[in-house]
């Protein structure tokens, strides 16, 4: 039992993981909690179910077109919502973030109806036996994309002028202007980039736990957690805190209660702020006067 | 002796029929009048959140009964206009629109909310405000006792318990591990189950909490397995019936899985695919009415609500569309046998009179019955064979 | 906070509030204007905490809960008097504030938003499952009619005055905090923390003042709420009444009590405003919210004025 309760940890937390990295990026260009990230993810799941029941789209291209559109819907939020807002202002743009979910909550309610949906599945087969244990199919092709996404981002900061500047702006963004990196476009890409990180963690996760145009805050919760745990601002945090979260949550459910199984990842949680606040993997951030 | 009485008092005729079309042509006049004027019902429905699997297919049903009540002409010829609010499943927002109804829109009388929760806040108000109103909740808080201005249409959680505990009775299954959501419906479910479980010699052996929305409910399902039940009960409303049936397909467990009545639709096919079939599910008769015995009293009804929903929205009715649906039949049943206007308080004294087969069950309505008869069996059990619901019973 | 434009802005809207329940005789209205005066209470709280001391605190529902529950259960099982009883339960609500704050002090910014949101969560869980006291989320908890001495004071016009002299109350209590040193204090904190330590003021000592005053008028409203609503279950203190707060408190005008009470009413009478729209209500919702932040940062009360300036100023000149 042990054995299939990790598996099972494993496989919801790479979904944290992948919902805690687009969470991070935004907060480490823009230092925003961005409320609105949650929706990033219900919408990829909603429009993959979307182009592949209404519009009987293949399963490739419809995953690749939600990807695609979750990362513009996340581009526009910036360019409309955030764009042209005092960057120092932390509480305004926070606000707009929440209207703005809220705001994508009602467009897909309204244009993607108010059904619980349950897309295909990537590949045909629903389960493979790893020896004793069973892995679902999808939850392989979690892991895979997370592998994808992780080493796609580790190069793009690394080796590219885009991430060099996004890091840039990440640590001052005062003095990354004072270089001639715009922040205002690391910051758009940062969006961007957690449009379609998240809306393809939504496409991943909604043919294992079904989409709904509600589901938004509540995966939103669990990336915050996750970010925060791993440590804020790091894309690797992102991924530990997110598998750590998620084996917790098993974990608790399977041998100490599953009624207070939230209270327990909460409590992790808690502890981590007040003993480690920067998380596992953060570094601790210098306090300005 | 007739020319006599005539000439004696030449307009003595004329004003015995001016006398006698005098009234007659005054209740034309009001008849008249009142046929041009609308009656209002007001909705009440958990259109999104939490309890929206009940309140979307209740809201459909109410119009789509108020719709065919107009057709023929109206509630004693006044046509309805409906009035819906969406409450969200949150009881401050279901007590607000009931005022709102009340006092500001003038509704004749109120149909919902589509939870137990909202149910309770509004009843009070309900008898306080003293207009009609027919609840659609589980908990029999509603009708135990019975107030005067309260009615409800489903089936309580209890008759629904007590239904599929019968069901492990005659089965042999003396222990059940219980899954339930951490959420009212959940909550409502476990708590008359527990309660009633001794009564039916069934022990639960296991209790498992899950979120309705969880993506992987593995843990529980295991604890389940692992434990001496005979079979599972589920308690949720969906994704999370889908889910468990999926993972509990993917970790070999192979003991009988029942579901509640929230799971009672195609939905529980069409996304479990083959990991649903086996699975029993206790509903009303809503579900399957092509099953139902030939001497069923309900069974007429049932299908006429089934064929008129699948006419108008292309897709087979969920089966707490019953629920509205019976509220409008006893509406309409009891707007016949008013002689006067209808106010309020001549519709809640006429509602008490009605005698009536709905969807979810018969209706004797009096001043000590609000509800469904108890002794009609408005549930029966349902399995999966081949893809589709089958009576198992 | 607390300047004179403030201080006369919060006393028009107080003198207004009875004059609009006096001229409606429809008790739904006059229960909005109940809500809204209970959200509005709340609102003062989160205000001080946000507004003049920088403390953001994403798990107010927490505190609205315990006043609430405390209520009902000291009403119900020990026959108190409704009104006591409610006071009671604000110093727990307070008690609970002040002990939180404490192991968080550390915090600032997002992480205290996050640890707050967290306790929050935490408390949710506790009254969804805390079935003996709390009713869970079904069936809930159900209060008697509200009483002052025996006198049945359960009537929409009762409800609304004994709300409205706690707003008021509360009011002055903020007022009060924001014009003496304590509320120097908290600017100061507010704007820097390691600053204002540095020239001695007890900054933990400052933060759990301010989360036991935001969490008592929080709890006031949730012991009010109990007997305005009747019956309640522990869907009504989930994270979405906390994110409801903040938006009152910043739509108003993060550092105005006048902003709060104004924010309050705003976010308790918009969804009833937009009910009309149906389905899109939802989508209406999130782009109002956009848009009033987006063209009035500092929240309305602010927009309005400096607007109403610059009219001034333009008419002048």
């Amino acid at each position: 039992m042990l054995g299939q309760i990790v598996v099972s940890g494993f496989t919801i937390g790479a979904i944290y993981a992948l919902i805690a990295i687009g969470f991070t990026i935004v907060f480490a260009t823009n230092r925003l909690i961005n409320f609105a990230h949650g929706e990033f993810v219900m919408a990829g799941g909603m429009l993959y179910a979307y182009f592949t029941g209404v519009q009987q789209l293949p399963i490739v291209p419809a995953f690749l077109l939600a990807t695609a559109l979750s990362g513009a819907v996340a581009w526009l939020v910036y360019q409309v919502g955030l764009s042209d807002v005092d960057r120092d202002n932390h509480i305004t743009q926070v606000m707009i973030t929440l209207g703005a979910g809220i705001a994508l909550k009602g467009a897909a309610q309204v244009w993607l109806g108010k059904d619980t949906l349950f897309p295909p599945a990537f590949s045909g087969q629903a389960s493979v036996a790893v020896g004793p244990l069973t892995v679902s199919s999808q939850a392989l092709w979690i892991a895979g994309g997370l592998l994808a996404f992780l080493l796609a981002l580790h190069g793009l900061l690394k080796y590219t002028r885009l991430g060099a500047s996004m890091r840039a702006v990440s640590i001052d963004h005062y003095a990354a202007t004072l270089m001639g990196i715009s922040p205002g476009r690391a910051a758009a890409m940062a969006f961007v980039m957690a449009g379609v990180i998240g809306g393809a963690a939504g496409g991943l996760l909604a043919p294992l736990a079904s989409t709904h145009y509600d589901n938004g805050i509540f995966l939103a919760i669990k990336g915050f957690a996750a970010a925060i745990v791993g440590g804020i601002g790091s894309p690797l945090g992102a991924v530990v805190g997110g598998l750590v979260l998620g084996l917790t949550e098993s974990l608790a459910a399977g041998y100490v209660s599953s009624v207070y199984k939230d209270v327990v990842s909460l409590a992790l949680l808690l502890c981590v702020l007040i003993l480690r606040p920067q998380g596992l993997l953060g570094q601790v951030l210098p306090q300005k006067l | 002796m007739f020319l006599k009485a005539v000439n004696k008092r030449p307009f003595r005729r004329v004003s015995m029929i001016a006398k006698l079309c005098a009234p007659v042509a005054m209740m034309l006049a009001a008849t008249a009048s009142q046929a041009q004027e609308t009656i209002r019902i007001g909705g009440i429905f958990a259109l999104s959140g939490p309890a929206s699997f009940l309140g979307v297919p209740e809201e459909r049903g109410f119009r789509m009964k108020i719709d065919e009540i107009n057709k023929a002409g109206g509630l004693n010829g006044r046509k309805i206009e409906a009035v819906v609010y969406d409450t969200e499943g949150n009881t401050t927002k279901a007590a607000q629109q009931f005022r709102r109804l009340a006092e500001s829109d003038n509704v004749i009388a109120v149909i919902g909310p589509s939870s137990s929760g909202e149910s309770l806040t509004v009843g009070p108000i309900a008898n306080e405000l003293k207009v009609p109103t027919v609840t659609h909740a589980g908990t029999e808080k509603m009708t135990v006792p019975v107030t005067p201005w309260v009615f409800n249409t489903p089936p309580t959680d209890r008759v629904v318990a007590a239904h599929l505990l019968g069901v492990f009775k005659k089965r042999g299954i003396t222990k059940i591990g219980l899954m339930t959501a951490a959420d009212g419906f959940g909550q409502s479910g476990a708590n008359v189950v527990k309660e009633l479980a001794p009564q039916y010699g069934v022990q639960v052996a296991r209790h498992e909490e899950f979120n309705r929305q969880d993506a992987d409910i593995t843990a529980q399902v295991l604890r389940v397995k692992d434990s001496d039940a005979q079979a599972m009960l589920i308690w949720s409303a969906f994704p999370a019936p889908t889910i468990i049936l999926k993972n509990a397909a993917a970790v070999g467990y192979k003991k009988p899985i029942y579901n509640s009545f929230a799971a009672a639709s195609k939905d529980l096919i069409v996304q479990g695919g083959a990991n649903a079939e086996g699975t029993y599910v206790s509903s009303m008769r809503l579900l399957a009415p092509e099953t139902l015995s030939a001497d069923d009293p309900m069974r007429q009804i049932v299908q006429k609500i089934y064929a008129d929903y699948k006419e108008r929205y292309k897709e087979a009715p969920a089966t707490f569309t019953a629920h509205s649906y019976d509220a409008l039949l006893i509406i309409e049943a009891a707007s016949k046998k008013i002689q006067g206007p209808i106010t309020r308080q001549s519709l809640r004294d006429a509602m008490e009179t009605v005698s009536v087969a709905g969807g979810n069950g018969l209706y004797r309505l009096s001043p000590k019955s609000h509800g469904p008869d108890p002794e009609s069996r408005s549930m029966i059990l349902l399995v999966v064979k081949n893809g589709e619901w089958k009576v198992d019973e | 906070m607390s300047s004179a434009i403030d201080r006369r802005l919060t006393l028009l809207l107080l003198v207004v509030l009875p004059i609009l329940a006096a001229i409606t005789d429809n008790n739904f209205h006059k229960s909005i204007l109940v809500f809204g005066i209970i959200n509005a209470i709340s609102a003062v709280g989160l205000c001080l905490m946000l507004g003049l001391a920088g403390q953001i605190s994403l798990g107010q529902a927490a505190f609205f809960g315990i006043g609430a529950y405390v209520t009902s259960n000291l009403v119900i099982r020990l026959g108190l008097e409704p009104m006591l009883a409610i006071v009671i339960a604000s110093c727990c609500a307070m008690a609970v504030g002040w002990a939180i704050s404490r192991p968080l002090s550390r915090l600032h910014d997002h992480y205290l938003a996050m640890a707050t949101l967290a306790f929050g969560t935490v408390m949710y869980i506790g009254f969804a499952n805390g079935r003996e006291w709390t009713g869970g989320l079904d069936p809930g908890i159900s209060v008697p009619k509200f009483s002052i001495l025996g006198a049945d004071l359960s009537s929409m016009n009762a409800l609304f005055a004994v709300a409205w002299i706690v707003l008021t109350l509360s009011v002055i209590v903020a007022n009060n905090i924001a014009g003496h040193r304590i509320g120097r204090t908290l600017r100061a904190m507010k704007m820097s923390a390691p600053a204002a330590a540095s020239i001695g003021i007890d900054v933990v000592q400052a933060k759990s003042f301010v989360f036991a005053v935001g969490a008592l008028l929080t709890g006031l409203a949730g012991g009010l709420y109990a007997h305005v609503a009747r019956s309640f279950n522990a869907g009504v203190f989930g994270v979405g009444y906390s994110i409801e707060l903040l938006m009152m408190v910043v739509i108003g005008s993060l550092n105005r009590v006048s902003g709060a009470i104004t924010g309050a009413f705003i976010i308790t009478a918009l969804p009833i405003l937009f009910d009309r729209f149906e389905d899109y209500r939802t989508l209406v919702f999130g782009v109002t919210m956009v848009l009033i932040m987006k063209f009035m940062p500092t929240g309305l009360v602010d927009g309005l004025f400096s607007l109403g300036a610059r009219l001034a100023a333009g008419r002048r000149g």
